[in-house]
């Protein structure tokens, strides 16, 4: 079977893909645009979520996007093709793309120029109990919601920071359902902080008051510092124990509360889906103020690997605007490196773009600060709590391995198995690479990230087979 | 000024380097390793467990790998790392005749070594591993095949080695050897010189970049395998299987036919299916290709048809350290004194790990070697050319 060939293929149909799509389809480029889930839209836009659950009409311009995109779809006058729910599970030598689709099993493909948007995924402070049904993330809750219109449970306690929190508990009233508590990891005075830095984007504090304005209506009780430290249950969630948190990362004596509930929705921040990038052989950095390991690029989004882009929150969280930037940012460059757009009109759109861009990266950097976890409360997580869920492996283990001198992600999969289990690290990685710089006495170290695999989502060998 | 000295440096913490600074640290010997990246950070990370009797060539191969099975069998009562060795068997599976008859003679003489193998009929086999597909017409079956886990063992043997006081220095790379008269007196490393007289070459496929520092050629080179692993399950296969086309590819590639290249399938104490492998020449290239996953997966999913509907959870490459005999270089090297080598296992380095670690270290303590390393030495390799 011959291996179908693009000028363009784009990974990821959230902000950054479609941004990248809409401006590709204007030129008579053969594109595809692939993603794993059943519709395009990524995490923000996700359908049928395209009617705002709020009546808030403040921040209209993401969700034309995908409007606009989708009258263009299909359509051969724009050569662009979309696959869904396609995933790509690996990239091979010359920009050669291992395609699972649901119609035509797993296929290989080609590009001339690939762009990664492949977006972020949930990260979770772990405590003790974690895995206890009854115990989802926010993102989950908020899929249950947007995608299929269910609330994950009558009544719900949420934990975690940031806004992703308070747009849960917002959207779950706002659908009829009742949140009993917020305990948000940060301080009161970060939440104010927070207008101050994005003053300028109206439309983000237009939400946040939105938000709020539910939260106060329904008397919803908001705490603030508290963190999850245990949940307990017999076969599932009862009752959920926080304390506070100083500044200093540590508990604070005496602060303890117990909240009864059946159901915990809890996230603490975002990693980047590099897994593609890093098996292309992208250059990576490691930022803790970007989120952790992200695709390093130019100022045209290209990547260590020639004709490979990256665009979005995987060269940085900082949310959908920031996304739709790069992804036409690394279009036009595309464009530029075809021919088809000539380098002087290139550079005044890529330099209006970057400006835009500045503003989005201070939000970012402010999201990924109050985020981020103290290595003092790294220390204080229980022994018993799980750190790899697929293996079972405990934060116990890996001190242990710690003290017995193991300083490197690798040496402790080696180890410990951790990363080794089905989700190939998908989980625990972000947290190993923060509990070994917490935890490890030895002075500064490079960080090295875990390897990554073919194939990145699993897939059954009888597919591969039929390839 | 040199920064350390040893009685014996070893370079490369592999399986072999690990378990050769095991095996002099418990004769008491003074050594140091040295690892350039982590422990099992090369090929003995990207591997199968295979402790496997019946894929070795009957005569000093298969005696050498019977000793090392006897002393792995029981390492597990001086290591504290959960080595995972198990004994549960092998089968080669066949599925034509003329497989079959080239396997009898096979395992004929593999009976005259003294390894407990039987051919299996159909019922037999079917019986012994019910989830197999009914095309197999026959296998080939030793009690004594086991696996083990293969990091475990190789993290297992620096541990040991650790606690009997020998030191090991990771993220260290040999970047020179010194040489006075023809005597070895240190290894350069960036960190500084460490003094020695002896230095052990155990870098698996890198050896001959050690061999080229002190101007001798050593002709390993790297033999990539493709391994593919799935999802936890609980018991589906018993013994560690290959097929017969398997053991045509080890040996000899002619007579493995096109598109049906040889597999190996075993499932984990842990669940988990490691299924291998390819055998390409390409350089130092780890990546894995489309081509490869597909031949294994469908060749995997033919002989055992559960496999279809499990979930590939990753697919790696290891690097093989190839010689062109098939047999480890082991001992002294003439030209330098002071110089052992040990590296070339190519697909048998953990089988073969606890006997290279008990033979150099005898070759270091006492001169000579309880069996003889002849067949194993270097110069077997120039004596052809010259
Ligand atoms: C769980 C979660 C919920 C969020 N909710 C909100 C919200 O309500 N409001 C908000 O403003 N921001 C939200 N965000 C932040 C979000 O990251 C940004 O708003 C924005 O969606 C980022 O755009 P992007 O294009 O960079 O990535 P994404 O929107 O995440 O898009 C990436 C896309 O790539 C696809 N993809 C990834 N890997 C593959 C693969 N191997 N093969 C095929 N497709 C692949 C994914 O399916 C996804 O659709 C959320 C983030 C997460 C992780
Ligand atoms: C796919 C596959 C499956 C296999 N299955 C089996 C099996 O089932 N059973 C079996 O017995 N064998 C198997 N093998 C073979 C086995 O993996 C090897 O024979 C064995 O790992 C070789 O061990 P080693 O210690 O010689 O090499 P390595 O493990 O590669 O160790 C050499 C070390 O030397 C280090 N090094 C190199 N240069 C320097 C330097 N200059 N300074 C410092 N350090 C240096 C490297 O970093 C490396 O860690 C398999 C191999 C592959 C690829």
């Amino acid at each position: 079977m011959g291996i179908e060939a693009y000028d363009v293929v784009i990974i990821g149909a959230g902000p950054s893909g479609i941004g990248a799509a809409t401006v590709l389809a204007e030129y008579s480029l053969k594109i595809l645009l692939i993603d794993e889930n059943n519709q395009i839209g990524g995490q923000i836009w996700r359908k049928p979520a395209y009617q705002p659950v709020s009546r808030f009409r403040g921040h209209q311009p993401p969700t034309r996007q995908p409007m606009d995109l989708s009258t263009g779809i299909g359509t051969d006058k724009n050569n662009l093709h979309i696959t869904t729910p396609s995933c790509v599970l690996g990239v091979f030598p010359d920009k050669h793309l291992l395609l699972s689709t649901s119609d035509q099993g797993v296929r290989e493909i080609k590009a001339r120029s690939i762009i990664f948007a492949t977006g972020a995924r949930e990260k979770v402070l772990p405590f003790k109990g974690w895995t206890l049904p009854g115990v989802m993330t926010l993102g989950a809750a908020q899929i249950l919601l947007k995608q299929y219109g269910v609330l994950a449970s009558s009544e719900i306690l949420i934990s975690g920071a940031g806004p992703l929190a308070y747009l849960l508990s917002s959207q779950i009233i706002g659908a009829g359902g009742k949140v009993t508590t917020v305990l948000d990891r940060s301080s009161l005075a970060t939440m104010l902080n927070a207008v101050w830095v994005m003053a300028g984007q109206l439309p983000k504090i237009g939400e946040g008051l939105l938000a709020l304005g539910r939260l106060i209506k329904k008397r919803v009780s908001v705490k603030h510092r508290m963190q999850v430290v245990e949940v307990k249950g017999k076969d599932k969630l009862q009752e959920v124990i926080a304390v506070r948190i100083a500044s200093d990362g540590t508990a604070v004596d005496g602060s303890q509360q117990r909240y009864e509930t059946q159901m915990l929705a809890c996230g603490n921040g975002f990693v980047p889906n590099i897994e593609l990038p890093q098996l292309t052989g992208c250059d990576l950095i490691y930022a803790v103020d970007k989120g952790g390991w992200i695709v390093k690029t130019d100022r045209s989004m290209e990547t260590s690997v020639s004709g490979v882009f990256a665009a979005g929150e995987i060269t940085g969280i900082a949310g959908s605007d920031k996304s739709l930037i790069e992804g036409r940012l690394a279009a036009l460059s595309i464009l530029n490196q075809f021919g088809k757009l000539n380098s002087k009109k290139y550079r005044i759109r890529r330099a209006a773009l970057l400006n835009k861009r500045k503003h989005c990266q201070r939000f970012g950097a402010f999201l990924n600060r109050q985020w981020a976890i103290h290595p003092r409360e790294w220390a204080g997580i229980d022994d018993a709590a799980i750190i790899c869920r697929c293996e079972d492996i405990t934060m116990g283990t890996i001190r242990g391995w710690i003290k017995k001198g193991i300083r490197s992600a690798p040496d402790l999969k080696r180890a410990t198995r951790c990363g080794m289990g089905i989700c190939q690290g998908r989980t625990c990685a972000p947290l190993i690479y923060e509990i070994l710089a917490a935890c490890s006495v030895a002075g500064k170290q490079e960080p090295h990230p875990l390897s990554v695999r073919t194939p990145v989502k699993p897939i059954p060998l009888g597919d591969l087979a039929r390839l | 000024m040199a920064w350390k000295s040893a009685d014996v440096v070893v370079i490369g913490g592999g399986i072999i380097g690990t378990a050769i600074a095991y095996f002099l640290s418990r004769q008491k010997i003074d050594v140091i390793l040295l690892e350039k990246d982590g422990i099992a950070s090369g090929s003995s990370g990207a591997c199968d467990g295979a402790v496997v009797m019946q894929t070795k060539k009957p005569g000093v191969h298969l005696k050498l790998a019977m000793e090392s099975h006897a002393l792995l069998s029981r390492m597990q009562d001086h290591l504290q790392m959960p080595i995972e060795f198990e004994q549960n068997g092998g089968l080669i599976v066949i599925e034509t005749d003329e497989e079959k008859t080239a396997m009898k003679q096979f395992v004929k003489a593999q009976r005259q070594a003294g390894l407990d193998v039987e051919l299996l009929d159909h019922k037999q086999l079917h019986a012994l591993a019910p989830h197999l597909s009914d095309h197999l017409i026959s296998a080939t079956y030793s009690p004594q095949d086991s696996t083990i886990n293969p990091i475990a063992l190789t993290l297992g043997f620096a541990m040991g080695a650790k606690q009997m006081g020998a030191e090991i220095i990771t993220g260290s790379t040999v970047s020179n050897i010194e040489v006075e008269g023809r005597q070895i007196s240190a290894v350069e490393t960036a960190a500084g010189k460490i003094e020695t007289r002896t230095v052990v070459n155990a870098t698996g496929v890198y050896a001959s970049e050690i061999g080229r520092m002190l101007g001798i050629e050593i002709p390993i080179k790297p033999r990539r395998g493709q391994l593919l692993v799935t999802e936890a399950r609980p018991d589906l296969l018993k013994p560690w299987l290959g097929s017969a086309n398997y053991i045509a590819a080890k040996f000899n590639p002619q007579l493995a036919k096109e598109g049906a290249g040889g597999v190996s399938i075993d499932q984990t104490q842990n669940g988990n299916f490691l299924i291998g492998a390819t055998r390409e020449f390409v350089g130092y290239d780890k990546r894995t290709t489309t081509e490869g996953l597909k031949q294994i997966a469908s060749r995997a999913v033919q002989i055992l048809p559960v496999l279809k509907n499990m979930h590939l959870i990753r697919a790696f490459a290891g690097l093989r350290p190839y010689t062109p005999d098939g047999l480890p270089i082991l001992g002294k090297v003439e030209k330098i004194k002071g110089f052992i080598m040990a590296a070339g296992h190519e697909g048998d380095g953990i089988a073969l790990s606890a006997i290279t670690g008990k033979l150099i270290s005898e070759l270091v303590s006492e001169g000579k070697t309880d069996v003889a390393l002849d067949s194993f030495n270097l110069n077997r390799f120039s004596n052809d050319t010259t």
